[in-house]
């Protein structure tokens, strides 16, 4: 059964931006995007460097330090030089207004590994 | 009397030091604007009549370069003046059509560089030869037209496939990948786009002459080349550049895909004159069963950064890079290669050969690294340097890093210096002292150099020997 | 005019201080820290007040005193950690040879734990030629941060062997630094076998020419283990060597192995010599090992340098020929593992220590590694 934890307020995450939270002691992106929200490993598979950071570019986080982005739909890379997928989480909002929070599942959706290249 | 020792210092003080320091008068770079801004690089695009998307893209590049760090390794590169650089140089209003049609002086350049002989003897099957930062010279032979073989500079390439184009700019190597390509995409031009079609096979090399001839002038070429399924192509680039008094900045990115069972082989001689930043990103994706060869020779330059990359995205994908670095004085050689296996049955292979004289320094840089899930994979790398003297310094830094345990992999270095013994053993043959020298040498990188097409092999060999010949008196 | 800073010309140490506050706090993407677990180190960054300190029995060469009447040495801290332990540790346990003296039975120190975390400094010294054999057990099965200091004096010639062993939970941290006088020579092994986070800095440094240094080591890491030994060779006297191999067998889910191998030879140090090996056996899914030796010559006045790296999974082909010739897989896979870490255990100076050392790697492996032949011969026969 998933079990939904609180991860920050909504009016925190900006549009077209994303926000560093701690779920469970986990780095996870929560990211604003016109096609909605999403929650992502906070950590590019290829340095380890933090995605809440980078752009967001439509329904993608792009990593600020080598330039991949990953499709937060399927946390799969869209380019190189990042290969391997980052875990994605589900997420929801509840309540409205100021007060609407930002809620993520800390198990990760189970994703194919890796990009299709 | 003199020292065996020294001997070989004078001797191989000549190597690696620039030939073709001659260049023509600068009529079209003096009128160049420098510095980098968005008007700069709105400029470019308007100019080429680009569409919205590029000039999207290129923003964005101009946004990143200005965000990124520089690289925190690697070589000294406080000597780049960002301000002082002119970011795009246009030779000539028109391509020309062919070797008559050209202006002139860079006739004369060419001539000196011997193209117009290369073409004649039908070497090469086709040439686009970079003045500045346009192709002036472009022609491909007609057979290969028929095989529906696509040569031609990235800017007609863009103008004429720009579906191809969209799918492919960038798809390799990301805006963002670094810093300086962030700067190649923002004011990219020229180089030299290249799609092979499925099954055929190119016979004779591809190859592109690039200059830089006006200082302070950035070339920023961008090369795309995808080869289609089961197809061949070899592609040959040299560069040679004047000598001038202030850093100039060469800072290319070159993508491939090399898509299943294909084979694409890309070899670079660059003999930069002493005063070039040499910055370059060179990445390509070799799909299930395909091979990608880098053969990559770095003879120039004051500084040069480059490691060509193959991200072996397809299992059974094989990729191998053949390195030589010569760092004479006052130069750094910071070379290598990457490898990324991220398939099954995937397999690497770098060689690296390099040569340091004269207080000069050569590094081996790699990187080798096998993801989850690249099952039985294979590498090796091995690196050899040779010293020449006791004031030049070599390194090699590798890097390896393994996910999976059904793998095998190696790496393997040494560094040696021309020994007295060697000397005398040739010595006492018959060679003159510089003979000797120039055996060694050639010796040293004969693995590399018997990979090269012909031509570039007789140069090199010519580039020793010249050199060895004028040290003794 | 765009001014940039320029890297570092090197891979020596970038910071090299007692004072703990020109050391910041590591992020992880430093250079030296980016493979390490640094969140989970974040307690051996800044002084805590219930640390406790490593002792030892003491007797013969061995004594434990305080902290201020531990000998002064040229040695400093490289990094945060180990600034952190010289500054908060109590007390110092030196071991010491005099001029001279040839101490054929090893000396063994056990190092003991006062607290659930511990900060330590040990001192061993042996004066000119003399000849000792030092063996340094870890197994208290606490966290340690501490630092070995080691001086070889002018032809004196010093094997050292130290054992990271005990309960899968504990951190040992430790920098290792050898001095290395005019023709001295100095073997310096680690086994490592125990912990969860591991980070040894064995490095040395010549205070006179012909001084030789072995850097020898065999690490073993299973599930969850994160083992790093990170070796720093700093040629800058004439006609000195050095010669590292380190070997690693790896197992489990997330076990990680780091081997940085830095070698620098500056401008002075003419005619040396120097070799470095690592050797990763993956013994099946699920590990990673990193391996970088990084080579740095400022001089070509060399008589040779090189390097070489290796990583591979257990050798099918071996087995094979093993299995072909009648012996089970079982024993085959022993033979092939004790094989691996032979030229490592050949080194290691008594057989007694080579026995518990050999009969440690193979406990952890399920193996035993002990087997005699007879032994062979009766599970073939059976």
């Amino acid at each position: 059964m998933s079990e939904f934890l609180e991860a920050c307020l909504l009016a925190d995450v900006a549009p077209r931006s994303a926000k560093r939270v701690l779920i469970a002691g986990r780095p996870i992106a929560v990211v604003n995007t016109d096609e909605g929200l999403f929650a992502i490993d906070d950590r590019c598979s290829h340095a380890d460097v933090s995605l809440a950071e980078g752009e967001v570019d439509g329904c993608a986080i792009e990593c600020w330090l080598h330039g991949s982005a990953f499709d937060l739909r399927t946390g799969a890379p869209l380019s190189p030089p990042a290969m391997m997928s980052v875990p994605i989480y589900a997420v929801r909002v509840v309540g409205d207004g100021d007060a609407a929070v930002v809620q993520i599942d800390p198990t990760p959706i189970s994703t194919p590994n890796r990009g299709t290249q | 009397m003199t020292t065996a020792a020294q001997d070989t210092a004078a001797t191989i003080d000549e190597l690696g030091r620039y030939e073709y320091g001659w260049h023509d008068a600068d009529a079209a770079g003096t009128n160049a604007r420098r510095g980098i801004n968005e008007d700069v690089v709105r400029d470019i695009s308007a100019k080429k009549n680009e569409p919205e998307w590029m000039l999207d893209l290129r923003l964005k590049g101009l946004r990143l370069f200005g965000k990124k760090p520089m690289p925190t390794w690697g070589s000294n590169l406080n000597g780049i003046d960002f301000d002082n650089i002119k970011y795009f140089v246009r030779s000539t209003e028109k391509q020309a059509q062919s070797w008559e049609d050209l202006p002139d002086d860079i006739k004369a350049t060419y001539d000196r560089l011997g193209i117009p002989e290369a073409e004649k003897q039908r070497l090469v099957a086709g040439v686009a030869a970079q003045y500045e930062s346009e192709v002036v010279y472009h022609k491909i032979r007609e057979d290969l037209e028929e095989q529906g073989v696509i040569f031609k500079d990235t800017d007609t390439g863009l103008r004429e496939h720009e579906d191809v184009f969209r799918e492919y700019f960038g798809s390799v190597i990301p805006v963002g990948d670094n810093k300086f390509a962030a700067l190649n995409t923002a004011v990219w031009s020229g180089g030299s786009f290249i799609y092979v079609p499925k099954g055929v096979h190119v016979e004779i090399p591809l190859q592109a002459y690039f200059r830089i001839n006006t200082e302070n002038m950035g070339q920023f070429e961008r090369t795309l080349i995808i080869v289609d399924e089961d197809a061949y192509v070899h592609y040959v680039e040299g560069c040679t550049a004047p000598i001038y008094s202030s850093d100039s900045l060469h800072s290319a990115v070159v993508e491939i895909i090399v898509r299943k069972g294909a084979r694409c082989r890309y070899t670079t001689i660059q003999n930069w004159s002493n005063n070039v930043y040499n910055l370059v990103t060179k990445r390509a994706i070799a799909q299930a069963g395909a091979t990608m060869e880098w053969v990559d020779g770095n003879l120039g330059s004051k500084v040069t950064m480059k490691y060509p990359a193959v991200w072996l995205t397809g299992e059974y994908a094989k990729g191998e890079t053949l390195s030589i670095a010569f760092a004479g004085e006052g130069q750094h050689q910071d070379a290598g290669a990457k490898m990324v296996h991220a398939a099954p049955n995937t397999s690497s292979n770098i060689i690296s050969k390099s040569v340091a004289r004269g207080g000069g320094r050569t590094s081996y840089r790699g990187l080798v690294q096998i993801l989850e899930g690249a099952h039985n994979s294979k590498s090796t790398v091995k690196c050899d340097a040779l010293l020449v003297d006791d004031i030049s310094r070599s390194d090699t830094y590798p890097y390896v890093d393994v996910r999976e345990d059904d793998v095998s992999m190696g790496h393997e270095a040494t560094v040696s210096k021309i020994s007295e013994e060697q000397l005398f053993y040739l010595m006492s043959r018959g060679l003159t002292e510089d003979e000797a020298m120039a055996m060694i040498v050639r010796g040293f990188i004969e693995p590399i150099a018997r990979e090269l097409p012909m031509e570039y092999a007789i140069e090199l060999n010519r580039l020793i020997e010249m050199q060895m010949e004028g040290a003794v008196g | 005019m765009t001014v940039l800073d320029a890297p570092p010309l090197d891979h020596s140490p970038q910071v090299v201080s007692a004072d703990v506050d020109d050391f910041a706090v590591p992020t992880g993407r430093e250079e030296e820290w980016r493979f390490a677990p640094t969140e989970e180190l974040r307690r051996f960054m800044d002084h805590d007040p219930d640390a406790g300190t490593i002792t030892c029995a003491t007797g013969g060469h061995v004594t434990v005193v305080p902290i201020v009447d531990a000998p002064a040495t040229d040695w400093l801290p490289t990094d945060r950690p180990s600034a952190v332990s010289r500054a908060g540790t109590s007390s110092a346990v030196l071991v010491r040879i005099g001029d001279d003296e040839i101490v054929e039975e090893p000396i063994v120190v056990e190092l003991r734990g006062s607290a659930a975390l511990n900060y330590g400094y040990v001192d061993v010294t042996i004066g000119r030629h003399a000849r000792a054999t030092v063996v340094l057990v870890h197994d208290a099965g606490v966290d340690v941060s501490g630092s070995i200091v080691t001086h070889v004096g002018d032809g004196a010639n010093l094997t050292m062997l130290s054992i990271i062993d005990g309960p899968p939970q504990a951190v040992h941290l430790w920098q290792w630094h050898a001095r290395i006088s005019r023709d001295a020579s100095f073997v310096g092994s680690v086994v490592t076998i125990g912990g969860r986070i591991v980070r040894i800095l064995p490095s040395v440094s010549y205070a006179g020419p012909g001084g030789s240094a072995e850097l020898l080591g065999a690490f073993l890491a299973d599930a969850g283990q994160y083992l790093e030994h990170r070796i720093f060779i700093d040629h800058d006297q004439p006609h000195c060597s050095s010669n590292v191999i380190y070997k690693g067998a790896l197992s489990g889910a997330d076990s990680h192995t780091v081997w940085i191998g830095d070698v620098l030879v500056r401008r002075a140090a003419v005619g040396i010599d120097t070799y470095e090996m690592n050797r990763n056996l993956l013994l099946d899914d699920g590990p990673r090992a990193d391996s970088v030796p990084n080579l740095e010559l400022e001089t070509g006045d060399i008589v040779s340098a090189g390097h070489a790296s290796a990583t591979g999974k257990f050798d099918d082909e071996q087995l094979f020929y093993l299995q072909a010739r009648g012996i089970p897989e079982r024993i085959a896979r022993q033979l092939v593992v004790r094989g691996f870490f032979a030229d490592i255990l050949a080194r290691i100076p008594s057989a007694e220590w080579r026995a518990l050392v050999l009969g440690r790697i193979g406990q952890r492996l399920g193996m035993d590694l002990d087997a005699h032949e007879d032994d062979v011969d009766a599970e073939v026969a059976s």
